[in-house]
């Protein structure tokens, strides 16, 4: 049987997403009599070349990062965004909550000339992208699945439940109810609900749902005398590039 | 607000990198030597500005998809030292932290060693070319590295990114019996390691006499991780709130990073290399013993030995966090505290080398300010040192150009500046 061709890119982010991608495989060293690695910069082989499947981290924020995400396109026949900077900007995209020159002037003293863009864009603003698996790090169990999916030859589709189903189907306490701000009613599950398990409330990273009811989650606020201001400002981490930080924002 | 303006820092220095070297070959001489790091600024600085004390640790891990761990653990103690509670911290607290960074140092090794620098030292381009026999093994070790990711996975909820860890302590920790079976399951590794370490360590021993600083923090009793003060050269002792005084930053034209510099010009080693230079006489003794065996002199500052000490690191690390776990207690997770306005900075040994995170704090808790300097951004002048050297030495032979490149990425790979295979080199 053809060995499935597999190219792994990082564009601008921590590489977790990768470092998780390679952990899969490495405990999984099976996987490799299916799949055939030809590009990864981590592995050694730099160069963007032909493959079936190329899985993309991180988001376009250089110059060099868009040339390459054109000629990943050009190249792949499927390509996957890769963790939450890939899909929707992610943490990534915080920075933008201050002016570009300002945020450079802080950080280096002075704007220094190198090759930036001076938004944090999603790939998919600038390529077709066939899947993504947001999550910052994508779960691992999600990430193994999407695998087996793809080498049976299926389509993998997204949980469209938020994080509050993946909560009440374990019986977790819930934070709402406590007082304690918490993203999970408009956040995408899947996650099993791994951060609510450590008694950590949800941060959204994994974005918005598709069915996304604002005004249900800011009656729900309301009702648990929430700070609406405080949980916008919290939306903003993950989600600041999301429509679920536009639509929120707005109603403030 | 000047005082950040005149220091500028970058959020993130591991990923993309190149390298350009100029070298006359006629001549024998070298010119400039800029290792680049070409990633995008994230500008984490500038992200935390604002942001609740609590979010900052889970802010902070984002910085290094590697290193995580310890990113959270030196922005929660910073913190705590600007609310002014770092010593209300219970011991088990801190244990528990030394646990999860020295677990974090061990894979950040393993994999630095297994996967990007062997191939170099057996001569392949990747782990996936090596010969079965050494590919079976190299793959038995990785499976420490997933058995410690499960270690991690237990305390802080997931190994890239932490999910409990907070100002204070934990949001929450497992049973300890959980932690202890883990850890037991560990220890049973140990004696693989060490095999390994005997198979390929002669392999991995390679000569370059040079000289330069190195620092590493020291503390008396012990081989710390996340506690004690910084040591430079063995000599003199830095306590964490001067590390400005000590090093100084500049910005350099053609690098989203900057280097770090001691006495204002000359670069520093930080990493497994200068850990171990450091604190040699708390290696366990079987650690020693490889190290006597292998004929190394130490202290060194060969950067070829930094995978090696990195694999010897592993081997100590091993042993100490079972010691640890055997007595840490889990309750309570957490101490209260009460929100201050304040200045705070702290320092960890991050898997390559220092890490240094500093926070101001206003009445309500929100961060004004932020500053975080990291360990490969502190090498940045000492690999650009190295280079210059080895080229000088390999020009005094008749040399071919494709084995200079090669040389070069190779020794920016032993520094291990966090995703090292992305150096390109160009030789102008």
């Amino acid at each position: 049987m053809r060995k499935v061709k597999v190219a792994q890119y990082s564009l601008t982010c921590c590489e977790g997403c990768t470092i998780m991608l390679l952990n899969v495989i490495a405990s999984n060293p099976k996987i490799l009599e299916r799949i055939e690695i030809v590009s990864s910069r981590i592995l050694g082989y730099p160069e963007p070349v032909e493959a079936d499947i190329a899985f993309v981290d991180g988001s376009i924020i250089t110059q060099h990062d868009l040339e390459l995400i054109k000629t990943i396109r050009e190249k792949t026949n499927t390509v996957i965004a890769l963790g939450s900077c890939a899909c929707f900007g992610g943490i990534n995209a915080l920075r933008e909550l201050m002016k570009f020159n300002e945020a450079a002037r802080l950080v280096y003293g002075y704007f220094p000339n190198m090759p930036h863009i001076k938004d944090v864009k999603p790939i998919d603003s600038t390529i077709k992208v066939d899947y993504f698996l947001p999550g910052c790090p994508p779960p691992r169990h999600e990430v193994e699945q999407f695998i087996m999916h793809l080498l049976l030859g299926k389509i993998y589709r997204l949980p469209e439940r938020p994080v509050c189903f993946e909560c009440k189907s374990r019986g977790l306490t819930c934070f709402l109810d406590n007082g304690i701000p918490c993203l999970g009613p408009i956040t995408r599950g899947g996650c099993e609900a791994a951060c609510i398990k450590i008694n950590m409330p949800c941060w959204g990273c994994r974005g918005p749902i598709d069915e996304l009811r604002p005004d249900v989650y800011i009656e729900a606020i309301k009702d648990h005398k929430l700070n609406l201001a405080e949980i916008i400002d919290k939306i903003k981490i993950f989600m600041y590039k999301t429509k679920a930080s536009t639509i929120l924002g707005e109603s403030k | 607000m000047k005082r950040i303006m005149n220091i500028p820092v970058i959020s993130r220095v591991e990923g993309h990198g190149s390298l350009v070297v100029e070298v006359n070959i006629k001549e024998r001489r070298v010119g400039r030597v800029e290792f680049k790091v070409t990633e995008g600024a994230r500008m984490f600085e500038a992200m935390f500005i604002g942001r609740r004390i609590e979010e900052v640790p889970t802010i902070a891990s984002r910085i290094c998809g590697i290193c995580g761990p310890v990113h959270a653990i030196c922005a929660a103690k910073a913190i705590e030292e600007a609310i002014g509670i770092e010593n209300e911290i219970p011991d088990h607290i801190n244990a528990l932290r030394e646990i999860i960074a020295g677990l974090n140092v061990i894979e950040s090794h393993l994999l630095h060693v297994l996967v990007l620098s062997l191939p170099d030292f057996l001569g392949y381009n990747s782990i996936l070319e090596l010969p079965q026999e050494i590919k079976d093994k190299v793959f038995r070790v990785l499976k420490i590295r997933e058995l410690v990711g499960k270690c991690l996975d237990l305390l802080c909820g997931e190994r890239v990114h932490p999910k409990n860890i907070i100002p204070g302590g934990f949001t929450k920790l497992p049973s300890k019996m959980l932690l202890i079976d883990l850890v037991n399951k560990l220890e049973r590794e140990y004696v693989r390691l060490k095999e390994f370490i005997e198979f390929l360590g002669n392999k991995m021993v390679k000569e370059f006499p040079r000289s330069t600083h190195y620092v590493a923090l020291y503390a008396d009793n012990d081989y710390p991780i996340t506690y004690g003060d910084l040591m430079l050269d063995s000599l003199f002792k830095i306590p964490h709130y001067a590390f400005r005084k000590y090093f100084s930053e500049i910005v350099v034209p053609y690098s989203t990073s900057k280097k770090s510099l001691v006495y204002g010009t000359e670069g520093y080693m930080v990493g497994a290399l200068a850990r171990i230079n450091t604190n040699m006489k708390f290696l366990v003794s079987e650690v020693k013993e490889i190290i006597k065996d292998l004929e190394i002199k130490i202290p060194s500052t060969n950067p070829y030995l930094i995978p090696l000490s990195q694999l010897l690191e592993a081997l100590h690390l091993i042993m100490k966090i079972r010691n640890l776990a055997e007595e840490v207690r889990m309750e309570p997770h957490k101490v209260t505290y009460r929100v201050r306005h304040g200045i705070g900075s702290y320092i960890v040994e991050a898997p390559r080398g220092v890490l240094y995170h500093h926070y101001v704090i206003d009445s309500e808790g929100k961060i004004l300010s932020a500053d975080v300097v990291t360990p490969t951004a502190q090498n940045a002048a000492d690999i650009e040192n190295s280079i210059k050297m080895i080229l000088l030495n390999e020009l005094q032979r008749v040399v071919d150009v494709d084995k200079l490149k090669r040389m070069c990425e190779d020794i920016v790979r032993c520094y291990d500046p966090c995703i090292s295979c992305s150096v390109h080199l160009t030789v102008i």
